[in-house]
């Protein structure tokens, strides 16, 4: 039984795995390619060099680009996390008039497209005078309703017993919030800070709006600049490119894995 | 040390009816005192108004001399122990220990010291850099006395502690429990619906029902003279044998249903003057053969329904009129299901019970001697 399922399920795996990992390896080999390899549709790159790479820091600011994107996520990664964990904590614990219905007015707010909101967004942070700084890249990100949501559903699995027993104990509120719920929903936090580091990471719209210099840009429209800047776009560069912008993404996944399974592992008391 | 003083305690949700109804009681500095009752009786709610994780709806609480119905848990110099031991699983043992003197801001040099004196006494040395998960039940319970060990305080609360613990782990543990107070010297106030917790482990007792206070003593003298039905039938195990019984009109005789009745004892018949109906009680034990029975009794047959040898005592189930009752009797009696026994109740053993109020009006024992009884 369990051998006949097998010879169902792995084959498929292996399929679906092939379909799935196809445009990353066929770019991994792109980018060791020349021109004409390209122009060839060859699979695998006659010549293995590293040119494409070496070309890509030449054409734009690469490294400048990858070091903003990176201070935009981990920004709005912890700004999330702390706006989020402080929202939720009110949301769960803090009985105030109405709360269930404020709650819902800011779930609801998942149900608006994030661009609807973009020109008011935009007029907002050009009021400030936020444009290209990352300020506007960052702050407007940190209020997550997904992520409050997220959050408040893990704190109110926290035992009230945990609550009570630092109650008496005579820890301030603000202690039982990080001695004792955050370290209990650390698997939660870890999930949502890689979410908004990866989202962030990814963002294109949005920086291209504010940022109008190379001094604040992010990698991603970095990546699309390489497309447009030369009359036929070598596709080699770009995808040496790619490459470069994903590694960064894979290792955060890599080590937050590592993380949410020790989470998943720690087990709370019956 | 302090007393803790409840009085007129009283606590509602929904401003209808109470959770806590109208208590009043003093528990002395070191006194084991257990609250006791079937699941939804309100003891652990007055134990969590003690601790002020409850609001008091009204009357007022002290301990030592000052009223607290306002004050926060943390004031009250209290420590407590819950049904799943709110053990931090992030934390280490030694760190779950120190949680509390770690946020009471306390030198490093005492605080270690008292948490190697309490791993010492609860036998968790060789723990102290676990984690909860990796301890067994019966370790986890102790790392939650551990942290009312350190912290020091006069009063402890305990809500349920041993109820997720397998049996012989639980006898096990009340020993360790109660020498701990006994050692420590502190005042425990302690929730159980376990009634063999409550007689085996407390100083004093209160058994309470839909929030009520049925009767506070000491475990024996409410074993003995229980005030009514209720506490009667919570208390010992087996419980206390019922059996409604109505009057004829002179009195002469007890009718258990139409057709069966029983001779009203001649002591018995200026008391029942008044009385149409009323209940009997009767503890298993009291419930002899016929023949051993010498001193006056009710005496009646009885067809075996059931019967349970627990090597050193023997448990028969026979039906007497409506109720079914039991007959606990010393070592081991070889009779079958189906064989007819004579037994008798000596008269001072019986409980006699007011159908209406429930409230006991006759009891043997009472009438031989003022106050607890031994047997």
């Amino acid at each position: 039984m369990m051998k006949s399922r097998g010879w169902v399920v792995y084959p498929l795996l292996i399929i679906s795995s092939l379909l799935l990992f196809f445009p990353i390896v066929y770019a991994f080999l792109v980018s060791f390619m020349s021109g004409t390899d390209v122009m060839n549709r060859s699979f695998l790159p006659s010549i293995w060099n590293w040119s494409n790479y070496e070309r890509v820091f030449e054409t734009v600011p690469l490294m400048r680009y990858l070091m903003n994107s990176f201070i935009v996520s981990t920004g709005v990664m912890l700004g999330q996390l702390v706006v989020c964990a402080f929202a939720a904590y009110a949301f769960a614990f803090i009985p105030f008039k109405g709360r269930n219905a404020v709650f819902l007015l800011f779930i609801s707010t998942l149900m608006i497209p994030w661009e609807a909101a973009m020109i008011p967004n935009f007029l907002t942070i050009q009021a400030f005078g936020w444009m290209n700084s990352y300020l506007s890249m960052t702050v407007p990100f940190f209020a997550l309703a997904f992520g409050t949501f997220l959050l408040r559903q893990h704190f109110k699995t926290v035992p009230h017993e945990l609550m009570e027993a630092a109650d008496i104990e005579g820890l301030s509120k603000f202690a039982t919030f990080y001695k004792v719920v955050l370290p209990y929903c650390r698997t939660s936090l870890v999930t949502l800070g890689i979410y908004g580091f990866l989202t962030t990471w990814n963002m294109y719209l949005w920086p291209l709006l504010v940022t109008t210099n190379d001094e604040k840009r992010t990698v991603q429209i970095g990546l699309k600049q390489l497309q447009t800047v030369e009359v036929a776009t070598d596709w080699g560069v770009v995808m040496a490119g790619v490459i470069i912008v994903i590694i960064p993404t894979l290792l955060l996944l890599f080590i937050g894995q590592k993380q949410l399974q020790k989470g998943l592992t720690q087990g709370a008391l019956k | 040390m302090k007393k803790v003083t409840l009085s007129h305690v009283s606590k509602s949700y929904d401003q209808q009816s109470f959770a806590v109804d109208d208590v009043n009681v003093e528990i002395n500095p070191g006194e084991f005192f257990v609250l006791v009752g079937p699941s939804g009786c309100g003891k652990s709610t007055m134990l969590r108004m003690i601790a002020g994780l409850e609001t008091i709806t009204a009357g007022d609480l002290s301990i030592g001399e000052n009223r607290v119905n306002h004050m926060p848990p943390s004031k009250r110099e209290i420590s407590m122990v819950f049904q799943n031991y709110a053990l931090y699983p992030h934390l280490t043992v030694e760190e779950n220990i120190l949680f509390g003197l770690k946020a009471r801001k306390m030198n490093k040099i005492e605080r270690n010291e008292r948490c190697q004196e309490a791993a010492d006494l609860l036998g968790l040395t060789p723990y102290l850099q676990r984690k909860p998960r990796e301890l067994s039940g019966g370790q986890r319970q102790r790392v939650a006395l551990a942290r009312t060990v350190v912290s020091q305080r006069p009063i402890c609360l305990l809500d349920e502690p041993l109820s997720n613990l397998d049996a012989k782990l639980r006898g096990y543990m009340r020993t360790e429990i109660r020498q701990l107070q006994k050692k420590l010297g502190i005042t425990m106030i302690y929730v159980t619906h376990d009634q063999v917790e409550a007689m085996t482990m407390g100083d004093r007792m209160m058994v309470l029902k839909d929030g009520k206070v049925q009767q506070v003593g000491t475990p024996l003298s409410i074993y003995n003279q229980p005030k009514n039905l209720f506490v009667a039938t919570f208390i010992g195990a087996p419980p206390m044998n019922t059996l409604p019984l109505s009057l004829s009109q002179d009195r002469s005789l007890m009718f258990m249903n139409e057709k069966i009745s029983l001779a009203t004892p001649v002591s018995w018949r200026t008391l029942l003057n008044t009385k149409d109906h009323f209940h009997l009680g009767v503890r298993p034990e009291q419930v002899f053969p016929a023949e051993e029975v010498l001193e006056p009794s009710i005496k009646f047959d009885v067809t075996i329904e059931d019967t349970e040898v627990l090597g050193n005592e023997t448990h028969f189930t026979f039906t007497l009129g409506k109720a079914t009752w039991k007959a606990k009797w010393q070592g081991q009696w070889p009779k079958n299901i189906g064989d007819l026994l004579s037994l008798a109740v000596p008269l001072e053993a019986a409980y006699l019970f007011d159908t209406d109020t429930e409230e006991i009006f006759y009891s043997g024992q009472v009438q031989l001697s003022e106050g607890v009884q031994v047997l």
